[in-house]
């Protein structure tokens, strides 16, 4: 420990800052067969052309406690689910969603933007997000912001 | 106006909107201290969600908000190496100056061309909505600028060639 | 200032204000410099009335080899061309002003103009007698007269004239029997110049292909030499020095150098080119600065205009009543 004066001595004090962990709130943990299981049967649905009750179905309760490797598989799902709605069926698609899967469905528009993958479909993801707050307003965004539970 | 310009502009504008809830917060760490939470990360608990909107692969925007200050960063298009150099050109020549710009950072985010930050104070002398529209106008005008400048750069070049050449005879 | 004029104005100047009739003789020592490291020199040791005027010039041996002092013999066969140049200098001769004195105001004009193209005519020396080559070797093998733009059918143990007039810049000027090709070689140190070169570049390639059907072809390549001059062992720069060149080669057509006057024309025209192409690259950096300096100012007045106390100031404030507030100063 050479440079001792940089040591940031208030990390280790216990009481001093919140640790990222204590911010996360307790999601139940889901192993990775489980989100697998789900990504399987919202295929199924989307080549049944129900892309609308896939999107439901996925939407309805995110692997908040899967690890990440396991949420990119569900994001690519919840992307190739979105990208076969029709574009003329988004607006009403999200009108039948509740108010918590429209959050969610937010939190993963803004997740596919981030990631590479997502980037490429960048177009229909910018187009389910004005929809979306079209119908879902700004405090869906606010809710992304605050919300602790990553997607 | 491109298909998917009209949409990403709405979306930044929707995200800034809501992003740019910030107030007067003074550090919890060093006393008599108020700097933007932001850019200091130290108190984990008033740091939100950092969002990233993309139009595609080379185009996108980072919006990191806090507490106290909002953090947005944009990636500019540079389809070839001129697009490039101009890009650089053009946002060195805007940090430069900084001082006037009030909300410029004077050193954009790695991996980002330029990047601004909006701190309670600057809420408080600028009207919210107009400076989301000054961002989304900067947004719009830099890539229209930049394509311009290109084009000049061509015509300029293809004049001196033929000024040149027209000599001979 | 779009064209380069051969000429140096400040050597022109001296020459007509010395060649004036109410001309005081005085003594003059000037330094004048010219593109391509060149620099002039013009003095009075002797006497007030005659002065020396002595050029130096970078790749002055180079230009020794192909004949330049013949050259400048026949132009400025009126003066006196010493045989020892002024120490430091590479060429110099003597004006003697009483010569002139009674010689008319256009004649003294032309001297002059002829004094300040020095460097021009130092520089035709390898143009010259490539020509010449040409002519020779056009007489040896005429030319196909349906290959008049076709490949470099000549051979390649054809003598190449190398000028090193730069650092790490050389032209080659190599004579065939149906055309004079001309390479430059340039070096960029900016990176954004380098960029910007090939844009430039590539126009001067397009251009005679779009409109002026009558120019030099133009051919560039970047960091590979061309054939013409890949197999130069005289080429002192051929090692890799780390450097990046780029080669521009321009093709001339006998059209461009059938008379006396069009050869003088596109010799004087061709060796600034180099000077030209770097020119224009700083000025177009110039007027891209300008538009920026613009545009930001423009930005500036966006985000002004979000200042709260911007709107203050417009509205009027009134009372229910409709009264204005007066304000007391």
């Amino acid at each position: 420990m050479e440079d001792w004066r940089r040591i940031d001595i208030d990390a280790y004090d216990p009481d001093f800052t919140l640790r990222p962990e204590e911010l996360q709130p307790a999601v139940p943990e889901v192993p990775t067969e489980v989100v697998e299981q789900k990504v399987q049967q919202a295929r199924t649905l989307v080549s049944q052309g129900k892309a609308i009750d896939a999107l439901k179905f996925l939407l309805q309760d995110p692997p908040y406690g899967a690890d990440s490797v396991a949420k990119d598989i569900y994001l690519l799902q919840v992307i190739e689910t979105l990208s076969s709605v029709k574009q003329s069926d988004i607006s009403s698609t999200i009108g039948e969603l509740d108010a918590d899967q429209q959050d969610v469905l937010v939190k993963y528009l803004y997740k596919g933007m981030g990631s590479g993958e997502g980037r490429k479909q960048s177009g229909i993801l910018l187009n389910w997000f004005d929809k979306t707050i079209e119908v879902a307003g700004e405090g869906s965004i606010v809710r992304y912001l605050s919300d602790k539970r990553f997607v | 106006m491109s298909q998917t310009l009209r949409p990403y502009l709405t979306a930044v504008r929707f995200s800034l909107n809501a992003a740019l809830c910030v107030e007067n917060f003074s550090s919890q760490i060093v006393e008599r201290h108020n700097y933007p939470e932001v850019e200091n990360k130290k108190t984990k608990e008033i740091l939100l969600n950092p969002l990233v909107i993309s139009r595609n692969e080379n185009e996108h925007v980072l919006i990191e908000p806090s507490i106290n200050s909002v953090r947005i960063s944009i990636k500019i298009k540079q389809s070839d190496e001129i697009e490039h150099i101009l890009v650089d050109k053009f946002t060195r020549f805007l940090t430069k100056r900084a001082e006037n710009f009030l909300i410029l950072r004077r050193a954009p985010i790695k991996g980002y061309d330029i990047s601004f930050l909006l701190t309670n104070y600057h809420n408080e002398i600028m009207m919210k909505h107009k400076l989301v529209d000054f961002i989304i106008e900067f947004m719009e005008d830099v890539d229209k600028e930049i394509s311009e400048m290109k084009l000049f750069l061509n015509s300029r070049a293809r004049f001196v060639a033929e000024a040149y050449l027209s000599v001979f005879d | 200032m779009l064209q380069l004029d051969a000429k140096n104005l400040l050597v022109e100047d001296a020459f007509l204000e010395a060649f004036d009739t109410d001309y005081v003789p005085a003594t003059l020592d000037r330094i004048i410099t010219d593109f391509d490291f060149t620099t002039y020199h013009i003095s009075t040791p002797e006497s007030k009335e005659k002065l020396l005027f002595s050029i130096n010039i970078k790749c002055w041996n180079d230009l020794v080899k192909y004949g330049v002092f013949q050259i400048l013999k026949d132009k400025y066969d009126e003066l006196i061309i010493l045989t020892e140049p002024e120490a430091g200098w590479n060429f110099s001769l003597y004006v003697d002003l009483t010569q002139f004195k009674l010689a008319n105001n256009e004649n003294k004009k032309e001297l002059a103009s002829r004094l300040s193209l020095l460097k021009s005519h130092c520089f035709s020396a390898p143009f010259y007698k490539a020509f010449n080559r040409h002519d020779i070797l056009a007489a040896e093998g005429p030319v196909d007269p349906n290959n008049i733009y076709g490949e470099d059918i000549s051979t390649v143990t054809e003598e190449v004239f190398v000028l090193n007039y730069r650092d790490s810049e050389v032209i080659y000027i190599k004579p065939s029997n149906d055309r004079v090709t001309v390479i430059f070689s340039t070096v960029f140190r900016d990176e954004t110049d380098k960029v910007f070169s090939k844009v430039f570049l590539q126009e001067f390639s397009d251009a005679r292909k779009r409109s002026i059907q009558t120019a030099p072809q133009v051919i560039n390549s970047h960091r590979e030499p061309p054939l013409e001059i890949r197999n130069l062992t005289s080429n002192p720069f051929n090692e890799t020095t780390g450097e990046e060149k780029t080669y521009i080669t321009f093709v001339l057509f006998p059209r461009h150098f059938s008379s006396v006057d069009v050869r003088w024309n596109t010799i004087q025209h061709i060796q600034l080119f180099r000077s030209y192409f770097h020119y224009h690259i700083k000025i177009v950096k110039c007027f891209l600065h300008q538009r920026m300096r613009y545009r930001v100012s423009e930005f500036m007045k966006v985000l002004n205009r979000a200042r709260q106390d911007s709107i203050d100031e417009e509205k009027e404030r009134k009372t229910v009543s409709g009264r204005r507030f007066e304000l007391r100063s």
